[in-house]
């Protein structure tokens, strides 16, 4: 279990999170969104042990990230935004390196780089950037680490790879890992994101199940407009609405327009979501 | 349950990796400069067959003889390619743990802080070292053979020198038995660990603002040390040379000795301290690494 307690870390003077606290649970694949600049990344390299906390604090499993002690980085893989393009063939990367996780496979690596469409032999400083992307992503998913950490994971990559990381992340993730994905590209991993947590300047908005945003929430795809809906926006054919669900109805959640409602109404849905 | 600290096994494979990096990002420059000693060998050759022949003689039907470079001028090449080696190696190596994406791969790579640190010192102290000067000495052993005319390799120059100087020479034995002979080595970890101290410290223009800083401490310590070693050489002069208090020769000697000692210990003291506080820098830059 990841748990953050009271966290707060600043640039200098610029303060980027204050007191945020929330836990992680195992065998969840949770979605971290935000604006630009609230800290997500900040918020990832801390909970992978690249920064220390300065006021508060994190624990995987018990353990501090910042001690980047070797039984805690052996379960844990953060995959950054931008990827280093290091001379080796890629093939050769994951065998050097994957001696370092003991649950590293190298079968498991070659299944997913073919499944990406990559080739293993290539490499990785000839590589386009979606290429060596999908390199870093095949490392990570062989290394069957339990806690999986990728900011924009679907950056750079072309729709079909999309689609093939999506497979792949379902299909090489085991039932008790965590994964943790900030993405701006919410429509790559709507299927998939489940729990959600939007994070705001200094703030946790949500931090919420599908199952729970559907119960208290309410996706309206009707053609009518409803004048108390938090959130509306026409689209083509129709509009998608986020109303308060008062009368228990179903529904499927659009993330890009629970992420406007949130945004819209900060406090009417912190509310909503803290009471329980 | 897995050891935190220092693990063999995991250690030999991070070494390894260690090495594997070292020699994609500074492979092709340590074979260069290796094979300096080579290329310097030919240019001047070149420069020296040039300025040393005779126009007149080819004016008038004389034959062109190469004029090898002589063992002087192959013992320079060595100390500028040395110096090369001790200004880039650490930064081309370690000199990405700054940057955000190499530094990141780095500090998450399932291996203890001690394994890492352990690594990267023998790279820096030995591996780096070792690996140019026997490859640059193997290439002069060879340009010997092939060119008999160039005269005795480095290596067989350096130890006749020695040889001159301790075995035949008017050297005193109660001083060679005294010389510290391991400050050589002392002093040369002492500049590659600087310099990777400077790799890890800063951002841009590693090796330049590392040298910058280098000659700014020296000359700070030269002047520290000429303060405190100025009243040690004095009493060498007024004892030894001026005899000022009219003792035999034996007894200077022994004076002269105990001075010498004095000032070898301070040596001693100096280097392992520059040393060490070197190397806590180091750990303590990895220990704090951020990104």
């Amino acid at each position: 279990m990841i748990k953050i307690e009271d966290l707060s870390f600043s640039y200098g003077n610029y303060e980027v999170l204050k007191g945020i606290s929330f836990k992680m649970e195992e065998g969840k694949i949770y979605g971290l969104l935000g604006e630009n600049g609230v800290g997500k990344t900040t918020l990832l390299t801390l909970i992978a042990g690249l920064k220390a906390p300065q006021i508060g604090s994190i624990l995987v499993d018990g353990k501090k990230p910042y001690d980047r002690q070797p039984s805690f980085l052996e379960n844990i893989f953060y995959l950054p935004d931008v990827v280093a393009p290091v001379r080796y063939k890629a093939i050769d990367f994951a065998k050097d390196r994957g001696k370092f996780w003991s649950k590293f496979s190298l079968d498991r690596f070659n299944q997913i780089m073919q499944l990406l469409e990559n080739d293993p032999q290539r490499r990785m400083d000839k590589m386009s950037l979606g290429q060596l992307k999908k390199t870093y992503i095949s490392f990570a998913l062989a290394c069957n680490c339990k806690y999986l950490i990728m900011d924009e994971p679907t950056n750079g990559l072309d729709i079909p790879s999309k689609a093939q990381f999506r497979k792949a992340l379902t299909k090489f993730t085991s039932e008790d890992s965590t994964i943790l994905i900030s993405t701006h590209q919410v429509r790559d991993l709507e299927n998939i994101i489940d729990p959600i947590i939007i994070l705001d300047k200094q703030d946790v908005l949500l931090n919420a199940s599908i199952q729970e945003i559907t119960e208290k929430l309410y996706f309206d795809y009707s053609t009518e407009v409803v004048p108390d809906a938090l959130y509306a926006e026409m689209i083509p054919g129709g509009a998608i609405q986020v109303r308060v669900n008062e009368e228990g109805l179903e529904s499927k959640v659009n993330i890009e327009a629970l992420f406007n409602a949130v945004h819209l109404h900060k406090d009417v849905v912190k509310n909503m979501f803290n009471k329980k | 349950m897995k050891n935190d600290i220092f693990d063999f096994k995991r250690f030999g494979n991070y070494f390894v990796t260690d090495i594997k990096n070292a020699i994609a990002n500074y492979g092709w420059s340590m074979i260069i400069l290796i094979f300096l000693g080579l290329i310097s060998f030919i240019l001047v050759g070149l420069v020296n067959t040039i300025f040393a022949y005779n126009w007149e003689d080819i004016l008038n039907g004389g034959s062109i003889e190469w004029v090898h470079a002589n063992v002087g001028s192959r013992i320079g090449s060595m100390v500028g390619a040395a110096t090369i080696l001790i200004f880039t190696a650490s930064a081309k190596c370690y000199g990405g743990l700054t940057d955000k994406n190499i530094g990141s791969d780095f500090l998450l790579l399932p291996a203890s802080r001690l394994e890492k640190f352990i690594s990267m010192i023998l790279m820096c102290c030995f591996v780096i070292p070792i690996v140019f000067i026997m490859g640059y000495l193997l290439i002069d052993c060879l340009i010997c053979m092939v060119c008999p005319e160039t005269g005795n390799s480095i290596i067989s120059e350096v130890t006749s020198a020695l040889n001159l100087i301790l075995v035949e020479g008017d050297v005193p034995v109660e001083l060679i038995d005294r010389i510290k002979w391991t400050s050589a080595i002392d002093d040369t970890w002492m500049i590659f660990l600087f310099f990777l101290l400077g790799a890890l410290v800063f951002k841009k223009s590693k090796a330049s603002k590392t040298f910058l800083v280098g000659v700014a401490i020296t000359m700070f310590t030269s002047i520290v040390l000429f303060i405190l070693l100025m009243p040690q050489i004095d009493k060498i002069d007024t004892y030894y040379y001026y005899n000022a208090s009219g003792q035999t020769d034996e007894e200077l000697e022994i004076v002269a000795l105990n001075i010498f000692d004095k000032m070898m210990l301070f040596d001693t003291i100096f280097d392992i301290t520059i040393n060490a506080l070197l190397l806590t820098g180091i750990w303590f830059k990895l220990k704090t690494l951020k990104h």
